[in-house]
This record gives structure tokens, C-alpha cells and sequence, in this order.
């Protein structure tokens, strides 16, 4: 099998007494959806921030093509900070500044595009994201929905290679979930993307992701494809799938 | 010796509490350099400079106009009185526009900057960063101090010499205006005062003590909004609110502090 594109060994975080991740060990491949499920309150967030270095593990590594962080050099770090997006579970956005200013800043910021290449693009990813007409608008005037879909275009807009999405569509409706999802597989299909997706939209989310992992209590019980999910007889997994609420009292 | 016995005991606890100032200094230092060296670096953000000069500059001035009228009013009113014993009332032209340039104007500046401008960043910033819009900017590659805290220095480094001309010339024209319109010394004697006192030694140690305390105020209240999640006794909102007031207090003591030693090496 190829080299994972990010793998995590024996990754450990402890919050005072809380020990959130408990020598993990996860591998997202190139190219792939890799969908990260679990209970609320499992560390779901607190994995996706380790990958992108918000968060530093107290034990374990984080390898990219098979080499930690540390060991790229200077170079290759930045260009691999690059490849990077990520989507933030509460949005994220830049309160004092505009829906349109929040999705340009990344462009403005880290690319040597001009004015007007900023504009185009901005305005198909808001166009995608069905935004478009909220460009002078304040992120504090929009519904919760919509700043979904904004920060949504903002970690789309620079075309990165390897996006992150913390439960990019909790809080949408039925229809905008399914164009989203829809919008991430086949965009995900035309530039082939690596995606790792933290979602609590099952079975839904199966459909689009080409790997499953399910952190349950601070370690990964199942890693692999999303029918190997479901025929895996596992009790706490087919709990946890099929949404039994008596079990899951009894599992917590 | 156990955990509960180390931390009863007082040598322990101060220990703890230097190791952690000194910590703290040590970080806060590392946020200017940091800061600092980012002034310079590519591309320029003039579009953030100018916001920044627009609102810590700009929007302060008629504060620093009102406060610097008034002090400039209790001056003449003060002085007047305390030389009218002496015999000496034609020397408040002197009196007054050395307080100003050599101690209030840029003292007083400072603190009015820092009530106005300096608390708004610190919640600013502190906001910020509890909504994890810090992290976002990390996620992009972009410098959070770069682009929260460098322009600011730039416009704070501009605004605040500027700032204290303005408090010194209006404060000056408030002594005269109680020195001699309300209480009757020559016009002439006292601006003659002002004129052949002051020299371009007063005013360059005005400036130069202007330029200390925008990055002492820049980097206190930047520094206290920037790590307000650190912060042991509260989160969210409530920590946000006490981030400002530490920020306010530290800045404000700092400016008194960093006076004494200024002026103690400058007269």
C-alpha cells in the first residue's frame, strides 16, 4: 500500500486530567475522503487541530509522506502549510470585516494573484455556495446557515490540496447539506483533493468518503472503508451507526 | 515533600510567582521582537497602517484637545498662584510650557490613548482570539502578529509624537487663556516665556518619551488580548473583560515607570 500522505503514531493530548486522544493511530491517504466519526465531546476537533498544527501532541508524531513536520526543511514547510485548509467547526470568520473580505483575505494574503483574479474567484465559490448578493454584508448579519457556506467558500478559494472540514454542515438544511456534500465530492473528483471530514451526517457522509475512522473514547476503534463499517459486528460501532439510544446510554 | 505542603509553603509560592513574572516578561519581550522585526517585512500593509493611524491617531484627537485645554487651564490657574507669591507670575508661560513638553503632554497622552484606543484592542484582539479567529488566521498562513500587532506599532509610533504636539500646543494655549485671559498677564510676556524657555532639547525628550510609550502601550494591551486564553482565572467573555483591565493597569503603571527612568537619563 502507498505511503499515507498524513499518518498519526501513537498521537497522545491530555487536557489536565483528561486524556481526549490516547496513542492514536490514524492514516489519511492521497486523494481520499477520510471521514472521522464519533460521540460529541470525543476529540474529533481537537484530532483535525492536530493534524494542521494548532494543537502539538504531548506524545506521538505527526508524519506528512512519511517524515514529521520538523524534519522538512524551512521550504518545504511552507509550501506544505500551504497545501492546507481548514474549516472551522464554529466558522471562524473575521467578525469586523465582510463576507466578501473573508473569503478574499487568504488570496490577499498568502498568493501573488491580482485584484481582479481575487474578484473571479471569489465570486464562483460564492456562487457555488449559492452567497452571492451577501458580499458587503457583516458575518454578524448573516444566518448560521449562511456563515456555514461562507466559511465554507473561504477554505475552498485557494484550491488546497489537503482540506480539513470540522462538521462542515451542521446547521444546514436537508437541501444546502446534500448540495454541499455533493459539492465536496465532485469537487473533490475534479482536483483530487485529500479531505478529512469530521461529521455526524450518517449514513449521509458515507456516500462521499472513501474511508471511515470512529474515535471512541480517545482511540481509534475502526479505520477502513465505509461497507467495511457497516458489516463490522463490533456492538459499540453498529451503535453508534444505527443511532440505538438505549445502547448508547448503556456505552456511555 | 507532597504537592499540598510545596504549595503551602511561601518560599514555594514566591518562587512560583517570580519564576512566572519573570516568564511573563520574558514572553512579552518575544511578542515585541516578533512584532518589531514583522514592521519590516513583505508585502508593506499600508492599508492596515492607515486604518490603524485613522483610529488610534485620528479619532483621538479631540480627546487630547479637550484634555490637553483643560490641563493646560489648571496650570495657568495653579502656577499663577503658586508664582503670585514669589512675584513671579510673568514666569507662567515658562511654568506651563515646560510641564507640558518635558512631562504631561507625553504622559497624558499615553493614558488617554490608552483608555480609548489600547483597551479596544485588547478586547479586540482578545475576541478574537476566543472565537478562534487567531487560529484561522494561522490555518492561512498568515502571521497573527504580523498582521494584528505590527501595523499598529507602525501607526502608534507615528500617532503618538503627533498626538503629544497637539496636547502640548492646545495646552499651552489653555495656560494662556486662564493665565492671561482670566487672570491678566501680558499676552506678549507670556508667550515670550514659552518661546525663550523651551528649547529643542525639551521638545526632542518629549518625543522620545512619546515613541517608548506607544510600543510599551502597543505591546501591553496587543500582548494581553492576544493571550487572554491563557489567562488561569476566567475564560469566554468575563476573561476578555479582565485581559482589557489588566492591560489597561499594567500600560498605565508602565508609562509612569518608564518616565522616571526616561527623565532620569534625559535631564
Amino acid at each position: 500500500m502507498d505511503t499515507p500522505l498524513i499518518q498519526l503514531c501513537n498521537v497522545s493530548k491530555t487536557f489536565e486530567e483528561n486524556t481526549v486522544l490516547n496513542n492514536i493511530n490514524l492514516s489519511i491517504f492521497k486523494g481520499e475522503i477520510t471521514t472521522i466519526i464519533g460521540k460529541s465531546g470525543e476529540g474529533k476537533s481537537v484530532l483535525l487541530k492536530h493534524i494542521i498544527g494548532l494543537l502539538k501532541p504531548d506524545s506521538g508524531t505527526i508524519l506528512f509522506t512519511g517524515k514529521g513536520f520538523s524534519a522538512h526543511s524551512s521550504v518545504e514547510q511552507l509550501s506544505l502549510k500551504k497545501k492546507f485548509s481548514y474549516m472551522f467547526q464554529d466558522s471562524a470568520l473575521f467578525d469586523s470585516m465582510t463576507v466578501y473580505d473573508n473569503i478574499a483575505l487568504p488570496l490577499q494574503e498568502a498568493s501573488q494573484l491580482t485584484k481582479t483574479e481575487i474578484q473571479q474567484r471569489v465570486k464562483v465559490r460564492m456562487t457555488q455556495l449559492d452567497i452571492i448578493g451577501t458580499e458587503q454584508q457583516y458575518p454578524g448579519q448573516l444566518s448560521g446557515g449562511m456563515r456555514k457556506r461562507v466559511a465554507l467558500a473561504r477554505a475552498l478559494v485557494t484550491d488546497p490540496e489537503i482540506i480539513l472540514f470540522d462538521e462542515p454542515t451542521t446547521g444546514l438544511d436537508p437541501i444546502r447539506k446534500k448540495a454541499v456534500h455533493k459539492m465536496i465530492a465532485n469537487y473533490q473528483r475534479k482536483l483530487g483533493f485529500t479531505g478529512v471530514i469530521v461529521s455526524h451526517e450518517i449514513p449521509e457522509i458515507f456516500s462521499i468518503s472513501q474511508r471511515v475512522a470512529l474515535l471512541n473514547e480517545g482511540d481509534i476503534i475502526f479505520q477502513g472503508t465505509p461497507e467495511q463499517l457497516k458489516n463490522d459486528d463490533n456492538p459499540v460501532i453498529s451503535t453508534f451507526i444505527h443511532g440505538h439510544e438505549s445502547s448508547l446510554l448503556d456505552i456511555d | 515533600m507532597s504537592q499540598a505542603s510545596i504549595s503551602m509553603n511561601p518560599f514555594a509560592r514566591l518562587g512560583r510567582a517570580t519564576l512566572s513574572l519573570l516568564q511573563g516578561f520574558g514572553k512579552a519581550a518575544l511578542f515585541f521582537i516578533h512584532s518589531v522585526v514583522h514592521m519590516f517585512s513583505r508585502p508593506w500593509q499600508w492599508r492596515r497602517v492607515i486604518e490603524q493611524l485613522y483610529f488610534i491617531g485620528a479619532k483621538s484627537i479631540v480627546v487630547i484637545c479637550v484634555t490637553g485645554l483643560f490641563t493646560g487651564m489648571v496650570l495657568g490657574l495653579q502656577g499663577y498662584y503658586t508664582l503670585s507669591q514669589f512675584g513671579s507670575t510673568g514666569l507662567l508661560g515658562s511654568a506651563v510650557a515646560l510641564t507640558l513638553i518635558r512631562e504631561l503632554g507625553p504622559v497624558l497622552t499615553a493614558i488617554m490613548i490608552i483608555g480609548r484606543a489600547g483597551s479596544a484592542m485588547t478586547a479586540e484582539i482578545g475576541i478574537m482570539r476566543i472565537s478562534e479567529q487567531i487560529d484561522a488566521l494561522k490555518t492561512m498562513t498568515i502571521d497573527p502578529i504580523r498582521f494584528l500587532v505590527s501595523p499598529r506599532i507602525i501607526a502608534a509610533l507615528i500617532s503618538f509624537p503627533l498626538l503629544t504636539a497637539i496636547f502640548d500646543t492646545v495646552g499651552i494655549f489653555g495656560g494662556y487663556l486662564t493665565g492671561s485671559q482670566l487672570l491678566g498677564i501680558n499676552p506678549a510676556t507670556y508667550f515670550y516665556r514659552v518661546e525663550s524657555s523651551v528649547s529643542m532639547t525639551d521638545v526632542a525628550g518629549g518625543f522620545i518619551k512619546s515613541i517608548f510609550f506607544a510600543m510599551t502601550v502597543i505591546t501591553v494591551c496587543c500582548y494581553h488580548g492576544y493571550y487572554t486564553h491563557t489567562r488561569r482565572d476566567n475564560f469566554g467573555a468575563k476573561g476578555v473583560g479582565l485581559s482589557t483591565t489588566t492591560a489597561v493597569v499594567q500600560a498605565s503603571i508602565l508609562v509612569l515607570v518608564i518616565d522616571y527612568i526616561l527623565t532620569s537619563f534625559l535631564l
